[in-house]
């Protein structure tokens, strides 16, 4: 399983990055393929590449505001492969986040 | 950015603005704000936008406002947990007040908010972090990420 992700907050700093941090420690907890882009105070981090969204089984958007690049994600938007949710709800639970994503697949 | 002066363990409040109050009249003490009452409404219309509880018995309240001089975070360990706000069901154990000026924030700044946020999410970092008894361990435990940088 493959998986990637988005991660943006309002203000930046904070959940950004603990999002971030959930999907991936999730991901790895199960063996997956992991990467997640944060966009956030410092700039754009841990950038996605054409070749890994095209690979990517699902994409995980934890984004409170518009992020740069949406466009990049349209052919997995129309795949139905786009999971799109508020930061927070990662953080707070992201077992059943990840249960969701990897739903898109079956 | 982690200040021994703005950590406390074993701290009693009742609800969050108190929490909020008493932090910021902290970093005020300790030179890191420009307006108090400037800092308390950003901080403030944050929660209003979204909770900053984040589950795990964590909130995070935060402004980005030119109301700070200069970075920080503070951490408040709390005696009893409290309900956070009406918008969630969660107790909070343990408070981080973050403060960011407005413009031109050094990277490393916001660096090190970040990995420290991330460790929040890590069980045994939490764990270790809510053990802590004394705001000497914990100052420790959190300037022990601050070093990575």
């Amino acid at each position: 399983m493959k998986i990637i992700g988005v991660a943006a907050c309002i203000t930046g700093v904070a959940h950004t990055y603990m999002a971030q941090e959930a999907i991936e420690q999730e991901c790895k907890k199960r063996g997956y393929d992991v990467k997640v882009e944060t966009q956030g105070g410092m700039g754009i981090d841990n950038e996605l590449s054409e070749d890994e969204i095209a690979q990517a089984d699902v994409v995980i958007m934890a984004v409170a505001i518009g992020i740069e690049g949406q466009e990049r994600f349209e052919e997995k938007e129309d795949a139905g492969r786009v999971l799109t949710l508020n930061p927070a709800e990662v953080i707070r639970n992201p077992t059943a986040i990840i249960d969701k994503a990897i739903n898109l697949v079956k | 950015m982690i200040r021994k002066n703005l950590i406390f363990v074993g701290q009693s409040f009742k609800n969050r603005d108190s929490v909020i109050d008493f932090i910021t009249m902290m970093a005020d003490k300790a030179g890191v704000l420009n307006d108090q009452k400037e800092f308390i409404k950003t901080v403030l219309n944050r929660e209003i936008k979204i909770s900053t509880s984040i589950g795990y018995g964590i909130a995070i309240p935060h402004g980005k406002t030119d109301a700070v001089k200069d970075p920080f975070i503070a951490y408040v360990n709390l005696k009893e947990a409290f309900k956070w706000d009406n918008t969630t069901k969660d107790f909070v154990k343990a408070v981080f007040l973050i403060g960011i000026p407005a413009k031109n924030t050094d990277k490393l700044h916001l660096k090190v908010i970040s990995e420290i946020s991330k460790k929040l999410i890590n069980d045994s970092f939490r764990k270790k972090l809510l053990n802590c008894k004394t705001s000497e361990n914990a100052f420790e435990l959190l300037n022990s990420i601050n070093q990575n940088f």
